[in-house]
């Protein structure tokens, strides 16, 4: 029986088809129809599976999210009401670059370009051809596969050897206002080879009761001593189903830092990814969930030590309101081969209603012997004796209850390098 | 400023204060001395706002209110300061920006401007030098890491940023050494007044050897039984509270 799920999905991938007016030889294209082929032969997560207990997509099975032709219309307002007016910006419009609202700074020895390009070119730069989409999933049912199959457009960062990035980039991902349920299949792929450093900053906006399924990918390959910084912030208004694959491979002495900001959407599932393929490599992965009303926030971790030497220090935190729910699944690897590692990972969620609720499930898989590894858990109210000791001294409830948010979410925010970043995401705390 | 009237009450149902009277006027010192679980803290948890209690019977009123209707911050905004028997560490809120959002809340409530940062902290500084206090303490989180004695002379310095009419100081004394009870102790009495009142509440005289009482009470399960001038702080010390409790047993069957 052919579900509704492959029905849509093969008729997204047939227009795509049709767009690509015979340039089927493409360097791409055989990856396209082997994920499309492997998507629909796997279908849908499914409650019953072990890591999609708790986040439900089967809404999937019944809308008919379909992809734009063309880029609808964001107001220039609402782009500037958004933007943290970083010089080197990105922007992205239902999946599609706009030239227009973008300005890119030029840097000799980093290249910046629409993955459009590629998606059609029959011969593409070798870097990129090696690295699009090959590293893998950890996760059981990824949808990482459907975003290779269905991606229109995206943006390749390639930096140079020893290159030092000067400026931040934005890359921001606007969905415009519309009733049309659609599917937006955004990706990035950043190369930082060796001893290269670059920071990007990642954006998802979808816009006022827009009907919309977003599956979108990043990919992150630090050579050997590189230095990446990564964050991602995701504040969808109404209406978006947000499933995000993060999947980044470190190598040799390299360092990665990602920050996830899903700060509202009503249902978001970020899947993060990591492997450690290099001695002495070191990676921050922190996060920050703030949803509200009966918004569901699933953050889903894997990070694979490979090589000896390797630290992961992964700090993930939540404060629910409302009837919100979050999900937090973190597991780490370690490979036989993987002594001296150093691992650790946290997890501190905050309810501040009764009704709220988190799942959290941390999980070690170690199969070296001479490793560090530390996780644990915490779930609990904002401290009644600190409210009290707060309003004590005049201070009402409602700013008592912010100054301790605040100083929750202060511990994540720390790392943060980007200034504006984080202001702007201490401002969408209260 | 303030006048408590038979005041009944207790916790989850157990009751703790049996009928408390006690009137301090402006400019008093008092002190309520008494053994743990007299109901001291009770007391001053209830005079603060503190949730969970519940009040039976009796009144309570602050410069003319009634207190037990103010919720716990109007309370403060009102004048009224609690100085807590454990200072809680809030890791993360940096005391200055926490202290500037208290005072402003105050100044908002009495329709007062809010002061800025840079008028805030020569306020803070000034308080900081009256107290002979480090006012690093300021740029750090509240009390977070503190030690036990850097706890209480914050707790000081914040009552000398409020400027309270009535300071509730609940066992300031417990846990430090003689020196820092003695910088305490000259914080609380550079900050005396004709206007402003302090009740002091203890376990030891210690203290009211440096904090010079005009009154001082005994409290014993749950109600006043005897209250005089300094020296009964004194006799205290000497004799114990053995002594009282047997009054109180003999007041109780009605015998003198």
């Amino acid at each position: 029986m052919t579900s509704r799920f492959e029905t849509w999905a093969k008729s997204n991938y047939a227009r795509i088809e049709q767009g690509m007016n015979g340039a089927r030889g493409t360097a791409l294209h055989g990856a396209r129809s082997e994920a499309l082929n492997n998507v629909i032969a796997r279908g849908l997560p499914t409650p019953q599976q072990e890591e999609w207990r708790y986040t439900n997509l089967e809404l999937l099975e019944k809308g008919d999210f379909t992809q734009l032709a063309q880029a609808g219309v964001v107001d220039a307002n609402v782009i500037e009401r958004f933007t943290l007016g970083l010089e080197n910006r990105a922007v992205f419009i239902d999946g599609f670059y706009s030239e227009e609202l973008s300005s890119i700074a030029y840097q000799s020895g980093i290249t910046i370009q629409s993955l459009g390009g590629y998606l059609h070119a029959t011969s593409i730069d070798n870097d990129v051809n090696t690295t699009y989409g090959s590293i893998p999933s950890l996760h059981e049912t990824s949808l990482a596969g459907l975003n290779k199959a269905l991606v229109q457009d995206g943006l390749a960062i390639v930096v140079e050897k020893g290159i030092s990035q000067e400026t931040s980039l934005e890359i921001i991902h606007f969905s415009s206002q519309g009733t049309t349920a659609r599917l937006t299949a955004p990706r990035i792929l950043v190369i930082a080879k060796e001893n290269a450093r670059c920071s990007v900053v990642e954006r998802f906006i979808g816009g006022e009761n827009t009907q919309q399924f977003l599956c979108a990918v990043s990919e992150i390959k630090a050579h050997d001593g590189a230095c990446v910084d990564y964050y991602a912030v995701t504040e969808h208004l109404e209406g978006t189903t947000h499933y995000h694959s993060l999947n980044v491979e470190s190598g040799r002495s390299a360092q990665v830092s990602m920050h996830l900001f899903p700060l509202s959407g009503d249902l978001i599932r970020n899947e993060v990814n990591v492997h450690l393929i290099g001695s002495g490599s070191h990676t921050v992965l922190n996060g920050l969930s703030v949803p509200h009303g009966k918004q569901h926030i699933d953050n889903s971790t894997v990070i694979r030590h490979a090589e000896p030497h390797c630290e992961s220090s992964e700090l993930f935190k939540g404060v629910y309101r409302d009837q919100s729910r979050g999900v937090f699944q973190g597991t780490i690897i370690v490979e036989k081969p993987a002594q001296k590692t150093n691992a650790f990972q946290s997890n501190q969620a905050i309810l501040l209603s009764k009704e709220a609720s988190i799942d959290a499930k941390p999980q070690l898989k170690i199969w070296a012997d001479d490793v560090k590894c530390t996780h644990g858990a915490t779930v609990g109210q904002l401290d009644e004796e600190a409210l009290f000791y707060i309003k004590s001294r005049g201070i009402d409830q409602e700013t008592a209850q912010g100054l301790l948010v605040d100083a929750f979410a202060g511990e994540v925010l720390k790392s943060v390098k980007i200034e504006s970043l984080k202001d702007y995401i201490r401002a969408r705390l209260s | 400023m303030l006048k408590i009237k038979n005041l009944k009450a207790g916790i989850e149902g157990k009751q703790i204060l049996k009928g408390i009277n006690l009137e301090i006027k402006p400019g008093e010192v008092h002190a309520i001395m008494g053994l743990n679980g007299s109901g001291k803290s009770t007391l001053a948890s209830i005079l603060a706002g503190r949730e969970g209690y519940e009040v039976t019977e009796g009144s309570v009123e602050f410069l003319g209110k009634d207190l037990l209707e103010l919720d716990t911050e109007v309370r403060a905004r009102e004048g009224l300061f609690l100085g807590f028997q454990y200072p809680v560490e809030l890791p993360g809120v940096l005391s200055s920006y926490f202290m500037r959002t208290a005072l402003n809340a105050q100044r908002a409530h009495k329709g007062l401007a809010a002061l800025g940062v840079r008028e805030f902290s020569q306020l803070m500084k000034e308080k900081a030098q009256l107290l002979e206090l480090n006012e690093d303490l300021l740029k750090r989180a509240v009390n977070e890491g503190f030690s036990g004695g850097e706890k209480k002379r914050n707790e000081i310095l914040q009552m000398a940023i409020l400027e309270p009419k009535l300071s509730i100081l609940d066992e300031t004394d417990s846990g430090l050494d003689i020196d820092a009870l003695q910088v305490v102790a000259k914080g609380v009495n550079a900050l005396r007044s004709k206007d402003n009142s302090v009740l002091i509440i203890t376990h030891y005289q210690r203290l009211l050897e440096f904090i010079v009482p005009d009154y001082v009470h005994v409290l014993l399960d749950g109600k006043i039984v005897r209250s005089g001038d300094k020296s009964l702080a004194l006799e205290l010390e000497s004799k114990g509270y053995n002594w009282l409790k047997t009054d109180t047993t003999r007041q109780a069957k009605g015998t003198p």
